[in-house]
């Protein structure tokens, strides 16, 4: 079963710090800054996808449904992370699997991530 | 024998004339009770032998005793305002020349006491069969009282007008259904119309009022007839240009059925601009800081996890302490969040239905572990759940909790107190701290206030905890009031409708 965890966010320093922490358990992590590599994803999978939804340029709301409308990605766990106050709201009809209120407690989203490992 | 009927036609004829002088007794008497009681002085000038008669209550009107009239136009003349006797000379005399009525107003100056007074003089000339002037009778009435009444209302007219065209303020004639009867230039340049284009339109305030401001003013305006205090806020108009202009409005309603008023509205546009300028760079300032404030956080409870990996329990509690510290600077970042989206009315709430005693035991806990000196007494009990936002609540004990423990550093006891009314739970919290100088007890709820005493600046803080949960409180219905006494301590109390969903169903109808 993959361990691997794909980190979407369009901040370097946050992407570097969830990675570092994600490793540090013991996950394999991929990461993006770009919005556009995130809704080319096909074939080979992550377990559980962490996306921002400031993405720059794109919205990581519309980038979700998308991925929750294909076959092929419907089925992928992802977790919505953003400083939103409103981000159960969102992330509800985003139709995303679970959310985390950035800065974030980091058992929190170890805790969600597992929760979502297929 | 004829004496008879001549001594009888004498005795009829002094019966008719005593009758008669009886009758002219009587008119004389009326006569002077109608002069007595409106105040009307009859004058005889007998232009032949130049002699003026004047009955009592015309040397009354001049401020004369009864008797003392010199009986002279000089006399007269002598009684007349130096400014105005001039005309009233002229006139007199045109009077008596044209074979016109007199018909004037002057002042005169009572001698006893210099007060000047207003009269009314009419009258007419009576000629012989060569058209030489006989005398002149008329009346002279004191106008004092409608003179001033006159000046005031000409001074009022005046005032007003000069109000309405000072040009600063837009000034309009209205009714509550939206008509305007006046509008003057200020109001019109407002809103980017001429005055032809105005007058052609027949606008209607309510026409140029945004749509989903409507209500409000309808609100507004039923107060206003309610009461007479006037109503004082901020609205948009649409201009011409289909542009919005922020105005202050203030108006007032008159009249029996409270249909009619006087609006005056304020073009605060600018302010306005450099207030939303203002909130847009505090929300984008926050989320900036938010966005360091995460990695970083993140980053200490790795480095902290990964010193207590590896059994370094001094360092990783050194990292515990700067996460509690990340946690801080993060509320300090919400609230200025808070504060921005509730100024730009942008601020939702999300409702459940919760048990406030759970929500207030977590609270407590959170807090308990910010203070070691003091300790939490908690009193009475709520067994019912509230229907409200949780998390803002949690959010408003917390603010209230935190204030307790940091205005009361020498005081070991805060006491925290639940209970409802059947309708309201109710929530206060005590504290035995420096409590609240009365002078300060006004603004406390305002955005930015702190508790200014100069041996408490060593409290820190920015000042929004108070007025964000006011603002709290107030979107849920409720209200949050406080007691204080410098010296001894503040006691914050709030209430919040019990079921809130059902009260405003139940206000909209």
């Amino acid at each position: 079963m993959s361990k691997r965890i794909m980190i979407a966010d369009d901040n370097a320093g946050i992407v570097e710090a969830v990675k570092m922490m994600l490793e540090d358990e013991g996950y394999a992590v991929d990461t993006t800054l770009s919005g556009t590599d995130v809704k080319n994803l096909s074939g080979d999978l992550p377990a559980v996808l962490v996306l921002d939804i400031w993405m720059a340029g794109e919205d990581g709301r519309d980038i979700c449904k998308f991925l929750k409308a294909q076959d092929t990605t419907r089925h992928l766990p992802i977790i919505l992370f953003s400083a939103h106050k409103d981000l159960p709201q969102i992330a509800h009809e985003a139709g995303a699997d679970d959310f985390l209120l950035k800065p974030f407690d980091i058992d929190d989203l170890l805790e969600k991530v597992e929760r979502l490992m297929p | 024998m004829h004496i008879g009927p001549e001594k009888a036609d004498l005795a009829r004829t002094g019966k008719e004339v005593e009758e008669l002088e009886r009758q002219l007794q009587a008119s004389r008497e009326r006569l002077q009770l109608i002069e007595q009681a409106a105040n009307i002085g009859i004058f005889e000038w007998n232009i032949q032998s130049g002699r003026i008669t004047w009955t009592r209550e015309a040397e009354l009107l001049y401020g004369l005793e009864p008797g003392s009239f010199g009986g002279t136009f000089a006399a007269w003349e002598a009684g007349v305002h130096p400014d105005d006797l001039p005309q009233a000379r002229a006139q007199v005399l045109e009077a008596v020349e044209k074979q016109s009525n007199l018909d004037i107003q002057f002042r005169v100056i009572w001698p006893a006491d210099g007060s000047i007074h207003w009269i009314y003089a009419k009258g007419c000339t009576f000629y012989d069969e060569r058209r030489e002037p006989l005398r002149m009778v008329g009346i002279n009435i004191d106008i004092t009282e409608r003179k001033k009444y006159e000046e005031d209302l000409y001074f009022m007219g005046q005032r007003l007008r000069l109000f309405a065209e000072s040009g600063a303020i837009g000034v309009i004639f209205s009714d509550v259904y939206g008509g305007i009867s006046y509008a003057n230039d200020a109001f019109l340049k407002l809103i980017g119309y001429t005055r032809a284009e105005f007058n052609e339109k027949r606008i209607r305030w309510t026409d140029i009022t945004p749509p989903e401001m409507r209500l409000h003013d309808q609100l507004e305006t039923a107060e206003a007839r309610q009461k007479d205090d006037p109503r004082l806020y901020e609205k948009q108009y649409i201009r011409k240009d289909g542009s919005r202009v922020d105005v202050l409005i203030s108006y007032l309603l008159m009249g029996e059925r409270r249909e009619q008023g006087i609006a005056f509205a304020l073009d605060i546009t600018a302010h306005k601009r450099l207030e939303r300028q203002k909130d847009e760079f505090i929300g984008v300032v926050s989320h900036e800081l938010r966005t360091p404030v995460t990695s970083l956080k993140i980053f200490a409870q790795v480095l902290g996890k990964r010193f207590s990996n590896a059994g370094d329990h001094q360092n990783a509690a050194l990292l515990a302490k700067m996460d509690a510290q990340i946690d801080k600077l993060t509320r300090l970042i919400a609230d200025l969040i808070d504060v921005t989206r509730m100024e730009a009315g942008k601020l939702e709430l999300h409702e459940t239905d919760f048990d406030l005693c759970l929500l207030l035991d977590e609270i407590l806990e959170e807090m308990q572990r910010t203070t070691t000196r003091h300790t939490f007494l908690k009193e009475g009990g709520l067994e019912k759940t509230v229907r409200a936002d949780r998390d803002r609540i949690g959010q408003v004990l917390t603010n209230l909790l935190s204030n307790a423990i940091k205005y009361s550093p020498y005081a070991d006891t805060i006491i925290v107190r639940t209970s409802t009314d059947g309708e309201q739970a109710i929530v206060q919290i005590q504290d035995f701290g420096v409590g609240i100088p009365c002078e300060k007890q006004q603004q406390i709820f305002q955005r930015f206030y702190r508790v200014g005493e100069k041996h408490l600046d060593t409290i820190s803080g920015l000042g929004l905890g108070l007025y964000i949960s006011a603002e709290m409180i107030r979107r849920h219905g409720g209200d949050i009031w406080f007691e204080s006494e410098p010296g001894h301590g503040s006691t914050f109390s709030f209430r919040i409708p019990l079921q809130r969903k059902e009260q405003r169903a139940g206000q909209q109808e």
